[in-house]
């Protein structure tokens, strides 16, 4: 701050000691004249000039990048703004997350800072998820065919993918995971055995009761699983409720044969794992419907445009601060034996060499400037 | 590939560049320092040409992406700005001596994307996360603080050496080696300008990542250590604006801050993270 305020006088003989030869040079022109000329020359080039005449003397100071100087306070000033950015995030915004199943509809979300769930004031729709592998078997594309609805209404439809956001009503909905989960449907296989074999395929839904086909009883599908117990892949529990005496229940797997050589048999000897458990019947499950849900990060960030101006602001001090300097350049114009001497001095806060460069430069152009006139 | 083919040779090229360069310091011959030059110079058009070329076969293979996405494609670009910036320096300062400091780091990730048996070639198709124009400015920029950061290093280690010389002493090698304060002043350029590269490059990173994932920063392994490279060239730019400091304290910080650097570049590719490159 000292040093931005500060006015070094005009007249000041320090910065011309010890200067090199190529700054001092001659001129025809006396004094005056060329003091003047020297002057329009400096006001060219410097938007602020100070003039001072002593004796036979002119001195001329002129400065530029004086506001170069704050760039290293605009740089920590950028850094404050960030955090601002940040802490506005964190306190008016929020952070939270919620899986769509295909063809389900949601107005809520769940925040990972608190217990409750965020209530949306419109309502999701993913209408399809899905993801393409290359040929190497990484992933190729996520994509979520998102709807929104307002009071029922649609008014927004979009293709989420991960790195194209979607912003809706100043809630952003991103790309950041996806499952499966068993659907509705499933595909039963039912074996009567009797004196002849009764074979049924069947297509059920889970939680509805179907009667048996020998009439003995209802069962129903009363749970499925993709993966029961994360090793035994989709399985389905029946439940059969007879005319008379107890329910039963079972398991039944998509890959019982496969369980059977892996596990010991003792282990699938339990009831619960029998598929014949309820006789003269045998249950095996075909096909279970899967399904896809998205998982959605969503966030409200009210700090990013903040955040934002702060980065620009740094990379902008930045600049300044390592590109820029602060120099002042002093002419003297002082009488000699046959018209006049001229002398080019000068000061920088940084870059000593490009400030060099630039006194010599000076000095090759005002020689032409005053030389080329007479 | 004709890509690979072409960029496993720039790294004899680059091989022989930082011999001419170390001929010119041991003999002192002026000749050997313009060859040199010219090797380089020579080393990073084929250099440009072939990470052109591998971008173009990446689009006739219907792959399509620009070659920044793996550990052999990070390395083969490393030593394409530490050579292309280095080249810059000779030119501005016409000096070669810092070419036998800077060019082995180009050759050496040359060899190590070239020869090392883990590293893949191949170019592979992008994962959902790395399709995104930011990949291109992201790397860019990261890189070229990475390179700035590499000179840096390389400056660090003259300034060492030359304070080995005297007048009693009568080598060549040292003799040749450029003033301290000379080596001192472009080393605070370099940091400087890795500095700001460095910083658009994590801002970059957070605008990707919080386009991507909703966030700007995720404490992965690479970006905590970036963080920290940043802290460390932070307190170099402090320390000499603020307390003064010049000479060996800032070379000293120069070359931890480059450790750091290397750190950030190859330690974290071991841990899982949204970084980590694909090293089979």
């Amino acid at each position: 701050m000292k040093r931005f305020r500060a006015r070094p006088g005009a007249d000041r003989s320090k910065p011309f000691q010890n200067l090199p030869l190529n700054q001092t040079f001659l001129s025809d022109g006396n004094v005056e004249d060329t003091a003047t000329q020297v002057a329009q020359f400096i006001k060219d080039r410097y938007k602020k000039i100070q003039r001072k005449h002593a004796g036979d003397r002119y001195y001329f100071l002129g400065e530029k990048g004086k506001y170069s100087r704050f760039g290293v306070y605009l740089v920590h000033l950028s850094v404050l703004i960030i955090l601002i950015g940040g802490l506005m995030g964190s306190f008016f915004g929020f952070d939270g997350y919620i899986n769509i199943v295909e063809g389900e509809q949601i107005d809520a979300i769940e925040l990972r800072k608190r217990a409750t769930p965020l209530k949306l004031d419109f309502e999701v729709r993913c209408d399809k998820f899905t993801v393409d592998f290359y040929e190497n078997g990484a992933p190729r594309e996520y994509r979520s065919e998102l709807s929104f609805f307002v009071n029922g209404k649609e008014v927004k439809k979009g293709n989420l993918l991960v790195n194209h956001p979607i912003k809706f009503r100043g809630i952003t909905f991103y790309q950041s995971s996806y499952g499966k989960i068993p659907g509705n449907n499933v595909r039963l296989k039912i074996v009567r055995h009797a004196s002849e074999h009764e074979f049924i395929g069947m297509e059920v839904k889970q939680g509805n009761s179907f009667p048996l086909p020998g009439n003995e009883g209802q069962f129903q599908v009363l749970n499925v699983d993709a993966n029961l117990r994360g090793m035994m892949g989709p399985a389905a529990l029946i439940s059969i409720r007879p005319e008379q005496g107890e329910e039963t229940r079972f398991w039944v797997f998509q890959n019982w044969e496969t369980l059977q050589n892996r596990f010991p048999k003792q282990m699938l000897q339990s009831p619960m794992l029998n598929p014949s458990a309820f006789k003269p019947y045998t249950f095996y499950l075909e096909d279970l419907e899967s399904k896809f849900y998205t998982g959605l990060q969503v966030n409200r960030d009210p700090g990013v445009s903040i955040v934002w101006i702060g980065c620009f602001l740094m990379i902008g001090g930045f600049f300044v601060t390592f590109f820029m300097s602060h120099r002042r350049i002093w002419v003297r114009v002082s009488s000699a034996k046959q018209g006049s001497t001229i002398s080019i001095a000068g000061t920088s806060n940084k870059n000593p060499v490009g400030l060099q460069r630039e006194l010599s430069h000076l000095a090759i152009e005002l020689n032409g400037y005053l030389n080329k006139r007479k | 590939m004709v890509n690979t083919i072409i960029l496993s040779y720039i790294t004899f090229v680059y091989f022989a560049a930082f011999m001419l360069y170390l001929l010119m310091m041991v003999m002192g011959r002026a000749t050997f320092g313009r060859l040199a030059s010219l090797v380089s110079v020579v080393g990073l058009g084929a250099h440009s040409l072939a990470i052109i070329l591998r971008w173009v076969e990446s689009y006739q293979l219907g792959i399509g992406h620009a070659p920044f996405s793996n550990l052999y494609e990070s390395l083969i670009f490393f030593s394409w700005t530490i050579t292309f910036l280095y080249l810059i320096v000779e030119w501005r300062t016409k000096n070669r001596t810092l070419g036998a400091f800077v060019m082995p780091l180009a050759f050496l990730a040359m060899a190590y994307a070239s020869f090392s048996p883990n590293i893949a070639s191949r170019i592979q198709p992008l994962i959902p996360a790395l399709k995104s124009n930011w990949l291109i400015t992201h790397v860019i920029t990261c890189f070229f603080a990475y390179a700035a950061f590499g000179i840096s290093f390389g400056l660090s280690l003259m300034y060492f050496l030359k304070r080995l010389d005297n007048d009693k002493k009568n080598s060549t090698f040292l003799k040749l080696i450029p003033r301290k304060g000379i080596l001192d002043d472009l080393n605070y350029q370099m940091v400087a300008i890795g500095f700001l590269m460095l910083t658009l490059g994590i801002i970059t990173g957070s605008v990707w990542a919080h386009s991507a994932w909703g966030r700007y920063w995720g404490w992965d392994p690479k970006e905590t250590w970036s963080l920290i490279t940043w802290f460390i060239y932070a307190a170099v730019l402090h320390s000499r604006m603020v307390r003064g400091w010049t000479g060996k304290k800032i070379a000293i910080m120069s070359i931890i801050g480059f450790f750091c650097v290397l750190i950030t570049y190859f330690g974290v590719n071991y841990l899982a993270g949204l970084h980590s490159y694909a090293t089979s």
